[in-house]
């Protein structure tokens, strides 16, 4: 045994024994019975409606990029939950541990959640909000959305898409599967160090933490690989640079930082691990190690991933702005050009997050300046919105509300970045909640944008629209819950609330906090009202039916040529591209639908498993490391190694689609197109890529 | 899903494969590795020359393994490798000269004797 830690172990289980199973805390096991009784009534209907053939056949194993984008955006929705409740349960344990006569329940001297519990699920809720919520909606939507902008018929590499999704999702299993078997980290989203160490954490969680965010950061490298290639490869005839739609532009920037800095955090964690299984010495505080280290290459990765996930929210702004202002982007150029520009900053301004660590003032003032740049490209974005609103013909659309939202969370949280990059404000105000409040104020302008892009696409890719009454509501309660809570956390912050408190000493910042729990209630709303709005939707699907390919009848850019809901070949004929905003262009000029008299065969990849077995192996991989089973992870991991060999040799050639059955399709979807109510399967199925019931479709739709 | 090259030993990357230019290129590296070895176990230059030539070196081997083991031209199917090693560069000059930097003044100011040694630790 290379490492000593604490409890038994033996060669079949590892360290996972009985008593790993937190069966006397009564949250867990209430969460656990809802668990297990939602996923019951899941499987129950699954098995009640015969789909499990057609879920594997349509969906697990796809490498259809608009079903990769639809599984991306559910799984971070599911996380994107999980991890909001997360945030109720810190808010009403702050709110309930004010002050020393304050009561304690379950255990807790005060409040209801022991500190070492409190840590971890301020440590899952940054974890799973960023990396495992946030980041698989914008994948998935640059999956979803860059494709059809480009005129493609698929990513680059559909196999490796599959692959990226799945590993994404085996992280998430192992995130999830941490509150009911062992516990998860108490050491924050960034693994504070020393305390990560085996000496300080002896405990499983860090290790969940390790592998779920090492195997989720492998997802996405391969996810950015993928839409690099895809943007620089597989554009339409015609769309020059300068003709791409700017969301392209912002996927290409983000994937590019994506590509360059997740290996950094690869890197940094594999390194602790190394600590953790192997007792080296990288990052430990004594016998050479340097925690310091740590913590530089962690947020050399830290500060590029909030770029990451920031820009394509930029990128969704710039489309759904021009759209509901009825007039083109203003400044195209310089937003293409502020959004690499904010993509090469990035790389230089991570030294912000520890200014107080004690290196030289010019090497503050150095990272000072450089995270002040970023206010330029980032201004320019601003004003070209302004400017495109400005005597545009403005519509108060779902989706524009949570973009317009969105600019003015962009405004606040801009400027209160801006006083964070000064060295002095930052000392002052250093690992205070003011820190908290300015980065959620950021993080919900990505937030606001991602159900912006929900609702601004969501017919795109089923055919049918959100309910927009209901949609309103979830967005007001969200932005008043936004409003209160943060506003009230800056001040906490500004009154010099540390973050990360379990108990609150001071009662004086008890009416703040409860002004947190109000905002935090309003949130509960406001997710009320988004599963409402989703549940009413789809119930009443027949109703918010949109007509031609167009929902909102202004749109621009090239993904709005395909029809509503895309077929899964998306584009009948490869579409040649004329000038910027082609769609625009098209409607206007009265191009819009035009069939062709002849239609050519479409050669697409094959389904394929091996994605799935590769993430259920990964699955396994991760687990065995984190109970250091070490023949499962051995197992699995040659198991995942012949996987890609097998697949390697296995020669498939892909499948024509003949040019007939395009047309057959194509006239069908016309027939829907026209107008026409459908019932209910063909418009969930549409096209969406649920080939199978689109080809039934097609005589139905005439004969209606 | 493009139909240009279906069979994987058309591919133009495959087909740039060239024994003859990896075994000198191998060849060359032992050479450039060995020189500086032998120069600075033999102490036969002075300080500077000797890492002006070790400087040197590096350099060479540097574009003989860019060129003759990745290929990075600015041919048709290479240029956008070159492209991203070109790009590649400030990235690494950022990240380790900034690291660098920082730990230097970080450990003068923070006086840990143990690291005193450290290259930015000048009184």
């Amino acid at each position: 045994m290379l490492v000593h830690y604490p409890g038994p172990w033996t060669p079949l289980l590892g360290r996972l024994a009985l008593r790993q199973i937190p069966y006397q805390n009564p949250i867990l096991v209430w969460t656990f019975v809802l668990v297990v009784l939602a996923g019951a009534l899941v499987v129950g209907a699954i098995t009640y409606t015969r789909s499990w053939t057609y879920l594997w056949r349509e969906w697990l194993t796809s490498v259809d990029h608009k079903k990769i984008g639809v599984m991306y955006c559910l799984l971070g929705l599911v996380m994107f939950f999980r991890g909001f409740i997360d945030g109720v349960m810190m808010r009403t344990q702050q709110v309930m541990a004010v002050g020393p006569h304050s009561p304690g329940y379950l255990g807790a001297l005060h409040g209801y959640l022991p500190p070492y519990h409190f840590g971890q699920i301020y440590s899952a809720h940054g974890t799973i909000m960023i990396l495992f919520a946030i980041t698989p909606i914008l994948v998935g939507l640059m999956n979803i959305i860059v494709p059809l902008q480009i005129g493609a018929r698929d990513m680059a590499y559909p196999y490796l898409n599959a692959l990226s999704f799945w590993l994404t999702a085996a992280a998430t299993g192992l995130v999830m599967i941490s509150l009911f078997v062992g516990d998860f980290s108490h050491a924050g989203w960034v693994g504070l160090i020393p305390l990560t160490e085996l000496a300080y954490s002896p405990g499983v969680g860090v290790d969940y933490w390790i592998w779920a965010v090492q195997i989720g950061s492998v997802g996405t490298t391969l996810a950015s690989i993928n839409i690099i290639a895809t943007i620089i490869k597989m554009r339409a005839p015609g769309m020059s640079w300068t003709k791409m739609p700017i969301f392209c532009w912002t996927a290409l920037s983000t994937s590019v930082v994506g590509l360059s800095s997740f290996p950094v955090f690869t890197a940094a964690v594999a390194l602790l691990s190394l600590d953790r299984y192997a007792g080296t010495h990288f990052f430990t505080a004594g016998l050479g190690g340097n925690l310091m280290l740590y913590t530089d290459l962690f947020w050399i990765w830290g500060h590029p991933e909030v770029y990451y996930v920031v820009l394509p929210a930029f990128g969704i702004l710039s489309e759904i702005i021009p759209t509901f202002s009825e007039k083109p982007l203003f400044g195209y150029m310089t937003m293409a050009a502020a959004s690499i520009a904010i993509g090469g900053v990035s790389w230089s301004v991570w030294l912000h997050h520890f200014f107080t660590m004690g290196a030289g003032p010019g090497v503050n003032a150095f990272f000072s300046i450089a995270s002040m740049l970023v206010g330029i490209p980032t201004g320019v974005k601003v004003f070209n919105w302004a400017f495109t609103l400005y005597r545009g013909r403005v519509r108060f659309d779902l989706p524009m509300l949570w973009a317009l939202a969105a600019l003015v969370l962009l405004l606040t949280g801009g400027l209160t970045g801006m006083m964070l990059a000064m060295p002095a404000i930052n000392y002052t105000v250093h690992n205070s909640v003011f820190v908290v409040a300015h980065f959620h104020n950021m993080l919900n302008v990505v937030g606001f944008a991602c159900l912006g892009a929900i609702n601004f696409w969501f017919p795109k890719v089923f055919g049918f629209k959100l309910d927009e009454r209901i949609g309103k509501r979830a967005f007001w309660y969200f932005s008043a819950g936004t409003a209160v809570l943060f506003g009230c956390m800056y001040a906490l912050g500004f009154m010099g609330m540390p973050r990360r408190l379990d108990y609150i000493p001071f009662p004086s910042w008890r009416p703040l906090l409860i002004g947190e729990e109000i905002g935090i209630v309003l949130f509960l709303i406001s997710s009320y009202y988004l599963v409402k709005q989703l549940y009413v939707s789809i119930r009443n699907r027949a109703q918010y039916r949109v007509s031609g390919s167009d929902a909102w009848g202004t749109a621009r850019s090239l993904e709005w040529l395909a029809h509503c809901p895309v077929p899964f070949y998306n584009f009948a004929v490869q579409p040649h591209i004329n000038v910027r905003d082609e769609w625009a262009w098209r409607r206007q000029n009265g191009l819009g639908q035009t069939a062709p008299e002849h239609y050519e065969d479409i050669h697409l990849p094959n389904n394929t498993p091996i994605p799935l077995f590769i993430g259920v192996l990964t699955f396994a991989l991760g687990f065995g490391l984190v109970w250091r089973m070490y023949w499962l992870a051995l197992a699995s991991l040659i198991a995942i190694i012949a996987a890609i060999i097998a697949r390697a040799f296995d020669d498939d050639p892909g499948q024509t689609i003949p040019g007939e059955r395009i047309r057959r399709i194509e006239a069908g979807l016309a027939g829907v197109l026209e107008g026409r109510v459908a019932t209910g399967d063909v418009v969930v199925g549409g096209a969406v890529a649920f080939e199978t019931r689109a080809t039934k479709a097609a005589p139905r739709a005439r004969d209606a | 899903m493009s139909t240009e090259c279906q069979d994987p030993l058309q591919h133009p990357q495959v087909q740039m494969a060239h024994g003859g230019q990896y075994i000198a290129a191998y060849v060359f590296s032992l050479i450039l590795s060995a020189l500086p070895l032998f120069l600075v176990q033999e102490h036969g230059y002075s300080d500077t020359h000797l890492l002006f030539v070790v400087i040197a070196a590096a350099a060479a081997m540097t574009i003989i393994q860019g060129y003759f083991w990745l290929r990075l031209d600015v041919s048709r199917t290479q240029a956008w490798f070159t492209a991203s090693f070109i790009l590649f560069i400030p990235l690494v000059v950022l990240t380790i000269g900034l690291t660098a930097w920082m730990f230097a003044t970080l450990y003068t100011r923070t006086m840990i004797p143990t690291l005193m040694h450290a290259p930015g630790f000048t009184h």
